[in-house]
């Protein structure tokens, strides 16, 4: 039977459940508040620095960002500030003087800029959790209502029909990501006003024994940015999708699947908080997913990842899933 | 000629050690009818599943068409229509997008063939709405277009008068025994309705804790049946059938008279009857002979 009109029933099936709607209307909501938190302290931070300055100006990006500056290199010689956060005030530092060497206004907030902080605030946890929503019932809800039988009793084998399912969800991975693009850029348009696409924007910081390292940094567009963090959220979104597809392969129970997926994003977030100088903790598909804060310089949870590593451990994490997915739903015994 | 569509080879089934098929053997012919009975937990469900490939078989073959479901999935499930336990859909979509998905699974179902077993099932005017909106009749029917849409060599049908009204049951009956006889489908339909059983099918397997227990004809089951009468004058009427139909004659608990007779003879007995004013009230076939026959081999089975 060929593949792509088993692909089209299960894709047909996902929007036809209506899950696809209930995520649009959360992206909706969420990207609001989000949008309108920002607005908000963007505004009063302006505000509150120009206050301390004296000044009455605040569009003078200039000396606000100087000030800012000042700001951090205060808290570094502070001596109760530990070693981690020390460094990624370091980050920082360094990003604000460059911008100022080269002339870019870090205080205003563009449409643009709106939507590559909306993506890097959310590959770690709400993009997750979006893809959980959408993936988890993907095999365990025909199990719970009984079609698993009639799929299984096609003339199609098992492989075949879960190859369907996971290139049907590989698909919607990528149309949750555009959604989340579209909804963000119209709900920000609204918002912030104008684009700023052609904004540069520096990437490629470094973090390396504690020590800032430019050496490889680049200036893009923010346009450009924008495809590169979303780029990296479908990364994230393909693994947690190969992930909860193997769970919802392994239980019945489709809120048993979200559950166990849930938790284990959860949980292991926080165990890599505790155990984050044990050398195993890197292996963690949690301590993995903030693949933007690679292109922004952020410092990540534990130290010495880096784009390709992590990258690397995700898509392990996904053919490991894959692998166990199939070996299951190939044997298992449908007996209810 | 009619060729061996299903055949079970000492098929075993144990699930967490617990043995629950114990080496079934079986053959199904096409354009035949064939009961698969049995008390609840037998494993007349267990067995169905083995023969479309939901579960494995622990030991022994299940070949249809030829082709063995375990090497040959895909060649042995392309001869096979079933419904198993329940009439299952995607309670999202409407009754036609499921006989559409599953359609599409196999080849060469046309459109216009969809259409013709909708009406088969009696199904046109509800098709378009969605399954969750259907009653267990309903699915049931649109469970039963599912299976014959590709016309297949093999039908299975776990319990499938469940839910259907006398009128659905009378018109599935009709169904399955013109797929049988004028399409040559091999049919394995189980239940727990032994009239229906009795009037549906061709023979009928008896099962018993994972044992066939008996395989016969219901033309032998039937052919002894027996004819029952309800009259004032039992001694008389007795005697009547003894003397002048020479045959044996029972009288039941309940007053009744048991004869077995040719039904050819019984508008004779009747006649005689009549004139001579035994107070004839009723008669009838003896309905029971299959429950009989089912409640004696399957005596003093409990759950287990
Ligand atoms: N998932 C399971 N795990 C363990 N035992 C099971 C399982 N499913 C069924 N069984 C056992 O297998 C036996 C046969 O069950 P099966 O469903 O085949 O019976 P059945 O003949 O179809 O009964 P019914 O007439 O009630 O439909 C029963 O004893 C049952 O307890
Ligand atoms: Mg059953």
């Amino acid at each position: 039977m060929k593949l792509y009109s088993l692909v089209g029933n299960e894709v047909f099936k996902i929007i036809m459940k209506k899950r696809l709607w209930v995520i649009v209307g959360i992206l909706i909501i969420l990207i609001g508040l989000f949008a309108y938190g920002e607005h908000y302290t963007r505004e009063r931070t302006q505000s509150q620095i120009a206050e301390r300055l004296g000044i009455d100006d605040v569009d003078d990006w200039r000396e606000i960002t100087n000030q800012q500056l000042l700001d951090l290199e205060r808290r570094l010689d502070n001596p109760f500030i530990p070693e981690e956060g020390r460094a990624s005030i370091q980050v920082r530092a360094e990003q604000l003087r460059y911008y100022l060497a080269e002339d870019i206004n870090p205080t205003t907030f563009s449409a643009a800029q709106f939507m590559s902080n909306f993506m890097e605030q959310s590959i770690f946890l709400f993009l997750p959790l979006l893809i959980i929503l959408l993936a988890s019932d993907i095999v365990s809800k025909e199990s719970t209502t009984g079609t698993i039988k009639l799929l299984m009793t096609r003339p199609v084998p098992r492989w075949k029909i879960l190859t369907s399912k996971l290139l049907a969800l590989t698909i919607l991975e990528m149309i949750v990501i555009l959604l989340m693009a579209v909804i963000a850029l119209g709900i920000s348009y609204i918002t912030f006003g104008h684009g700023g696409f052609r904004e540069p924007v520096i990437t490629g910081f470094r973090v390396v024994n504690g020590e800032l390292d430019a050496s490889n940094i680049q200036t893009v567009s923010r346009g450009t940015y924008i495809f590169m963090t979303y780029s990296l959220g479908y990364i994230v979104a393909f693994s947690i999708g190969k992930m909860a597809l193997m769970v919802s392969v392994l239980v019945k129970s489709t809120a048993a699947s979200i559950g166990i997926m849930m938790s284990s994003l959860i949980g292991g977030t926080f165990l890599s908080f505790f155990i984050s100088d044990w050398e195993i903790t890197r292996y963690l598909f949690n301590v993995n997913l903030r693949l933007t804060d690679f292109l922004s310089g952020d410092l990540q949870p534990v130290e010495g990842l880096s784009l390709s590593f992590s990258i690397g451990v995700l898509l392990l994490w996904a053919l490991a899933a894959t692998l166990v997915a199939f070996g299951v739903f190939s044997y298992k015994d449908i007996l209810d | 000629m009619s060729e061996l569509v299903l055949e079970l080879r000492n098929v075993h089934k144990a699930i967490k050690g617990k043995k629950i098929i114990k080496g079934i053997n079986l053959e199904l012919f096409s354009g035949e009818v064939l009961g698969f009975l049995g008390p609840n937990g037998s494993g007349k469900t267990t067995t169905l599943r083995m023969i479309v490939g939901l579960i494995r078989m622990t030991k022994g073959e299940v070949f249809i068409a030829g082709h063995s479901i375990e090497k040959d999935f895909v060649k042995a499930m392309k001869n096979v229509g079933c419904i198993i336990e329940n009439p299952e859909m995607y309670d999202y979509l409407s009754g036609w997008e499921n006989l559409k998905i599953l359609a599409s699974m196999e080849k060469g179902i046309t459109k216009e063939r969809m259409k013709e077993v909708v009406s088969l099932v009696g199904m046109e005017k509800r098709i378009d709405d969605k399954v969750y909106t259907y009653s267990l009749g309903m699915k049931q029917r649109l469970g039963i277009a599912q299976a014959i849409m590709k016309r297949p060599k093999l039908l299975i049908l776990d319990e499938p008068a469940n839910g259907l009204d006398p009128a659905g049951i009378s018109e599935f009956r009709k169904l399955i025994q013109k797929l049988a006889h004028e399409e040559s489908m091999a049919v394995l339909v189980s239940s727990h309705i032994l009239a229906e059983i009795e009037m549906m099918c061709d023979r009928v397997a008896i099962i018993k804790q994972g044992e066939v227990v008996q395989v016969t004809t219901v033309k032998n089951i039937v052919k002894d049946q027996g004819i029952i009468w309800k009259i004032k004058e039992v001694q008389q009427g007795k005697k009547i059938l003894e003397e002048e139909f020479q045959t044996a004659v029972q009288l039941k608990e309940d007053q009744t008279l048991l004869a077995f007779i040719g039904e050819d003879q019984v508008s004779m007995v009747n006649k005689r009857f009549m004139e001579a004013d035994v107070g004839l009230l009723y008669v009838n076939k003896n309905q029971k002979s299959l429950e009989d026959l089912f409640l004696a081999l399957t005596a003093g089975d409990e759950i287990v």
